[in-house]
Protein backbone atom coordinates (compact mmCIF):
# COMPACT_ATOMS: atom_id res chain seq x y z
CA UNK A 1 0.00 0.00 0.00
CA UNK A 2 1.54 3.37 -1.05
CA UNK A 3 2.18 5.50 2.02
CA UNK A 4 2.16 9.50 2.07
CA UNK A 5 5.71 9.96 3.20
CA UNK A 6 6.27 13.36 1.70
CA UNK A 7 3.19 14.85 1.72
CA UNK A 8 3.05 18.46 3.92
CA UNK A 9 0.63 17.28 6.83
CA UNK A 10 -1.95 19.29 8.54
CA UNK A 11 -1.82 19.90 11.75
CA UNK A 12 -0.95 16.58 14.22
CA UNK A 13 -4.63 15.69 15.36
CA UNK A 14 -3.32 13.29 17.68
CA UNK A 15 -1.95 15.68 20.26
CA UNK A 16 -5.13 18.25 19.62
CA UNK A 17 -2.46 21.05 19.85
CA UNK A 18 -1.91 22.35 16.39
CA UNK A 19 1.35 24.47 16.76
CA UNK A 20 1.40 27.51 14.30
CA UNK A 21 4.40 26.20 12.45
CA UNK A 22 1.52 22.83 11.65
CA UNK A 23 -0.70 25.24 10.78
CA UNK A 24 1.60 27.48 8.09
CA UNK A 25 2.59 24.29 6.50
CA UNK A 26 -1.36 22.63 5.94
CA UNK A 27 -1.52 26.17 4.62
CA UNK A 28 1.53 26.16 2.08
CA UNK A 29 -0.04 22.70 1.04
CA UNK A 30 -3.33 24.18 0.49
CA UNK A 31 -2.21 27.29 -1.12
CA UNK A 32 -0.28 25.06 -3.41
CA UNK A 33 -2.54 22.28 -4.62
CA UNK A 34 -3.42 22.61 -7.63
CA UNK A 35 -5.65 19.37 -9.80
CA UNK A 36 -6.58 20.82 -13.09
CA UNK A 37 -3.93 21.06 -15.33
CA UNK A 38 -4.18 23.98 -18.40
CA UNK A 39 -4.71 20.71 -21.13
CA UNK A 40 -8.20 20.28 -19.46
CA UNK A 41 -8.94 23.80 -19.09
CA UNK A 42 -8.35 24.13 -22.85
CA UNK A 43 -10.62 20.77 -23.81
CA UNK A 44 -12.94 22.14 -22.36
CA UNK A 45 -13.14 25.12 -23.98
CA UNK A 46 -12.41 23.91 -27.11
CA UNK A 47 -15.49 21.35 -26.70
CA UNK A 48 -18.02 24.27 -25.18
CA UNK A 49 -16.77 26.48 -28.18
CA UNK A 50 -17.31 23.62 -29.86
CA UNK A 51 -20.99 23.10 -28.96
CA UNK A 52 -21.47 26.95 -29.40
CA UNK A 53 -20.22 26.43 -33.36
CA UNK A 54 -22.39 23.64 -34.38
CA UNK A 55 -25.23 24.70 -33.09
CA UNK A 56 -25.03 28.31 -34.91
CA UNK A 57 -23.96 26.08 -37.76
CA UNK A 58 -26.82 23.46 -37.96
CA UNK A 59 -29.30 26.91 -36.98
CA UNK A 60 -28.25 28.26 -40.38
CA UNK A 61 -27.97 24.78 -42.28
CA UNK A 62 -31.51 23.19 -41.43
CA UNK A 63 -33.00 26.94 -42.34
CA UNK A 64 -30.93 26.64 -45.89
CA UNK A 65 -31.97 22.83 -46.09
CA UNK A 66 -35.99 23.99 -45.46
CA UNK A 67 -35.48 26.56 -48.34
CA UNK A 68 -33.67 24.39 -50.68
CA UNK A 69 -35.65 21.47 -49.78
CA UNK A 70 -32.11 19.40 -49.16
CA UNK A 71 -32.17 16.53 -46.48
CA UNK A 72 -33.26 17.64 -43.02
CA UNK A 73 -32.83 14.28 -41.57
CA UNK A 74 -29.08 13.77 -42.41
CA UNK A 75 -28.16 17.23 -41.60
CA UNK A 76 -29.90 16.69 -38.21
CA UNK A 77 -28.30 13.31 -37.95
CA UNK A 78 -25.14 14.69 -38.35
CA UNK A 79 -25.90 17.47 -35.67
CA UNK A 80 -26.75 15.61 -32.99
CA UNK A 81 -23.80 12.70 -34.30
CA UNK A 82 -21.02 16.05 -33.64
CA UNK A 83 -22.58 16.53 -30.53
CA UNK A 84 -22.22 13.19 -29.17
CA UNK A 85 -18.79 12.88 -30.52
CA UNK A 86 -18.17 16.28 -28.73
CA UNK A 87 -19.61 14.78 -26.10
CA UNK A 88 -17.27 11.81 -25.74
CA UNK A 89 -13.94 13.64 -26.66
CA UNK A 90 -14.69 16.03 -24.02
CA UNK A 91 -15.16 12.97 -21.03
CA UNK A 92 -12.40 11.14 -22.34
CA UNK A 93 -9.81 13.78 -22.46
CA UNK A 94 -9.80 15.71 -19.52
CA UNK A 95 -9.54 14.48 -16.37
CA UNK A 96 -11.02 17.39 -14.14
CA UNK A 97 -13.66 20.18 -14.93
CA UNK A 98 -12.50 23.40 -14.08
CA UNK A 99 -13.37 25.63 -11.17
CA UNK A 100 -16.70 26.85 -11.88
CA UNK A 101 -16.67 25.90 -15.51
CA UNK A 102 -19.56 23.81 -15.07
CA UNK A 103 -21.24 26.77 -14.12
CA UNK A 104 -19.74 28.91 -17.24
CA UNK A 105 -21.11 25.87 -19.72
CA UNK A 106 -24.56 26.08 -18.32
CA UNK A 107 -24.86 29.78 -18.64
CA UNK A 108 -23.35 29.96 -22.05
CA UNK A 109 -25.96 26.84 -22.97
CA UNK A 110 -28.88 28.96 -22.14
CA UNK A 111 -28.05 31.55 -23.59
CA UNK A 112 -27.31 30.26 -26.71
CA UNK A 113 -30.86 28.59 -26.68
CA UNK A 114 -32.27 31.81 -25.90
CA UNK A 115 -30.10 33.26 -28.94
CA UNK A 116 -31.03 30.45 -31.17
CA UNK A 117 -34.67 31.77 -30.76
CA UNK A 118 -33.34 35.17 -31.79
CA UNK A 119 -31.72 33.94 -35.10
CA UNK A 120 -34.71 31.90 -35.76
CA UNK A 121 -37.21 34.38 -35.10
CA UNK A 122 -34.82 37.13 -37.21
CA UNK A 123 -34.65 34.46 -40.25
CA UNK A 124 -38.43 34.31 -40.01
CA UNK A 125 -38.99 38.04 -40.23
CA UNK A 126 -36.85 38.35 -43.37
CA UNK A 127 -38.47 35.42 -45.19
CA UNK A 128 -41.61 36.87 -44.04
CA UNK A 129 -40.76 40.38 -45.33
CA UNK A 130 -39.75 38.87 -48.93
CA UNK A 131 -43.03 36.82 -48.94
CA UNK A 132 -45.11 39.85 -48.59
CA UNK A 133 -42.82 41.72 -51.37
CA UNK A 134 -43.91 39.06 -53.76
CA UNK A 135 -40.51 36.93 -53.65
CA UNK A 136 -40.32 33.39 -53.59
CA UNK A 137 -38.41 31.34 -51.18
CA UNK A 138 -35.49 31.48 -52.01
CA UNK A 139 -31.45 31.37 -50.02
CA UNK A 140 -30.89 34.50 -48.21
CA UNK A 141 -27.40 36.34 -48.61
CA UNK A 142 -24.25 34.81 -47.16
CA UNK A 143 -24.05 37.58 -44.34
CA UNK A 144 -27.34 37.24 -42.96
CA UNK A 145 -26.36 33.35 -42.36
CA UNK A 146 -23.05 34.69 -40.77
CA UNK A 147 -25.08 36.96 -38.89
CA UNK A 148 -27.35 34.42 -37.49
CA UNK A 149 -24.63 31.57 -37.03
CA UNK A 150 -22.50 33.80 -34.92
CA UNK A 151 -24.90 35.44 -32.90
CA UNK A 152 -26.36 31.87 -31.90
CA UNK A 153 -22.76 30.57 -31.20
CA UNK A 154 -21.31 33.70 -29.69
CA UNK A 155 -22.46 33.03 -25.76
CA UNK A 156 -20.73 29.90 -26.10
CA UNK A 157 -17.71 30.87 -27.84
CA UNK A 158 -17.49 33.77 -24.59
CA UNK A 159 -17.96 30.65 -22.51
CA UNK A 160 -14.91 28.87 -24.14
CA UNK A 161 -12.96 31.60 -23.84
CA UNK A 162 -13.41 32.52 -20.01
CA UNK A 163 -12.92 29.15 -19.17
CA UNK A 164 -9.56 29.19 -21.59
CA UNK A 165 -8.30 31.98 -19.50
CA UNK A 166 -8.14 30.58 -16.61
CA UNK A 167 -5.01 28.48 -17.61
CA UNK A 168 -1.99 29.24 -16.07
CA UNK B 1 -7.14 33.05 29.15
CA UNK B 2 -9.26 31.63 26.63
CA UNK B 3 -12.37 29.95 27.46
CA UNK B 4 -13.28 26.49 26.87
CA UNK B 5 -14.01 25.98 23.11
CA UNK B 6 -13.49 29.38 21.61
CA UNK B 7 -9.21 28.33 20.59
CA UNK B 8 -9.11 28.16 16.75
CA UNK B 9 -7.93 24.77 17.28
CA UNK B 10 -11.32 23.93 18.03
CA UNK B 11 -12.53 25.12 15.16
CA UNK B 12 -10.49 22.74 13.03
CA UNK B 13 -12.84 20.10 11.12
CA UNK B 14 -11.75 16.23 12.35
CA UNK B 15 -13.35 14.60 9.27
CA UNK B 16 -10.64 17.48 6.82
CA UNK B 17 -7.52 17.09 9.49
CA UNK B 18 -5.75 13.76 8.47
CA UNK B 19 -3.56 14.55 6.29
CA UNK B 20 -4.87 12.62 3.38
CA UNK B 21 -7.85 13.75 3.62
CA UNK B 22 -6.78 17.22 3.56
CA UNK B 23 -5.12 16.88 -0.09
CA UNK B 24 -7.92 15.25 -1.21
CA UNK B 25 -10.11 18.17 -0.34
CA UNK B 26 -7.39 20.91 -1.01
CA UNK B 27 -6.45 19.24 -4.27
CA UNK B 28 -10.98 18.96 -5.11
CA UNK B 29 -11.42 22.78 -4.08
CA UNK B 30 -9.44 23.72 -7.35
CA UNK B 31 -11.88 21.95 -9.78
CA UNK B 32 -15.38 21.70 -10.19
CA UNK B 33 -15.13 17.72 -10.49
CA UNK B 34 -12.46 15.06 -11.05
CA UNK B 35 -11.82 11.49 -12.34
CA UNK B 36 -10.60 9.10 -9.59
CA UNK B 37 -7.57 8.42 -11.12
CA UNK B 38 -6.18 11.70 -11.76
CA UNK B 39 -7.13 12.91 -8.22
CA UNK B 40 -5.03 9.84 -6.98
CA UNK B 41 -1.69 10.41 -9.09
CA UNK B 42 -2.25 14.09 -7.99
CA UNK B 43 -2.15 13.27 -4.24
CA UNK B 44 -0.07 10.42 -5.06
CA UNK B 45 -1.87 7.85 -2.76
CA UNK B 46 -2.95 4.18 -4.14
CA UNK B 47 -6.41 3.07 -5.08
CA UNK B 48 -7.57 2.03 -1.54
CA UNK B 49 -6.39 4.32 0.37
CA UNK B 50 -8.38 7.32 -1.73
CA UNK B 51 -10.79 5.05 -2.13
CA UNK B 52 -11.46 4.68 2.10
CA UNK B 53 -10.53 8.46 2.50
CA UNK B 54 -12.89 9.05 -0.12
CA UNK B 55 -15.56 7.14 1.49
CA UNK B 56 -15.08 8.71 4.73
CA UNK B 57 -15.52 12.05 3.18
CA UNK B 58 -18.72 11.18 1.53
CA UNK B 59 -20.34 9.74 4.64
CA UNK B 60 -20.15 12.96 6.57
CA UNK B 61 -21.26 14.86 2.86
CA UNK B 62 -18.11 16.89 2.02
CA UNK B 63 -17.33 14.47 -1.13
CA UNK B 64 -19.85 13.49 -3.78
CA UNK B 65 -18.78 10.18 -5.53
CA UNK B 66 -20.57 10.05 -9.18
CA UNK B 67 -19.95 6.74 -11.48
CA UNK B 68 -19.95 6.52 -14.87
CA UNK B 69 -19.05 4.99 -17.81
CA UNK B 70 -16.49 7.30 -20.47
CA UNK B 71 -17.20 4.24 -23.49
CA UNK B 72 -16.86 0.78 -21.97
CA UNK B 73 -14.80 1.98 -19.16
CA UNK B 74 -16.17 2.49 -15.48
CA UNK B 75 -14.95 6.09 -14.53
CA UNK B 76 -15.67 7.30 -10.74
CA UNK B 77 -15.77 11.19 -10.65
CA UNK B 78 -15.02 12.80 -7.14
CA UNK B 79 -16.16 16.66 -6.34
CA UNK B 80 -16.61 18.83 -3.30
CA UNK B 81 -19.98 18.78 -2.24
CA UNK B 82 -21.19 22.99 -0.94
CA UNK B 83 -20.83 21.62 2.56
CA UNK B 84 -17.59 20.15 2.40
CA UNK B 85 -16.40 23.61 0.80
CA UNK B 86 -17.80 25.25 3.33
CA UNK B 87 -15.82 23.26 5.83
CA UNK B 88 -13.20 23.51 4.36
CA UNK B 89 -13.13 26.91 3.96
CA UNK B 90 -13.56 27.26 7.89
CA UNK B 91 -10.59 24.72 7.88
CA UNK B 92 -8.82 27.08 6.26
CA UNK B 93 -9.97 29.76 8.71
CA UNK B 94 -8.92 28.17 11.84
CA UNK B 95 -5.62 26.96 10.57
CA UNK B 96 -5.05 30.72 9.44
CA UNK B 97 -5.85 31.93 13.03
CA UNK B 98 -3.27 29.36 14.62
CA UNK B 99 -0.66 30.34 12.44
CA UNK B 100 -1.34 33.97 12.96
CA UNK B 101 -0.97 33.44 16.75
Amino acid sequence: MTSTPDRPSAPASATGRPTSADARAALAHASGARLGTDRDRRVHALAIAGFGVAMGVFVVASRVAETTGAGTGVLTALYLGALVALAGWQKRAAGTIPRNGRLIGYVGLGATLALTWVSIIWLNVRQGDARRAGLPDQVDSWWVYACAALLTALPMLVAGHLIDRQRR
Amino acid sequence: MTAAGAHARHQLDEAIHAPVRFSIVAALATVDESDFATLRDAIEVSDSVLSKQCAALEAVGYVKVRKGYVGKRPRTWLSLTGRGRTAYARHLSALREIAGG
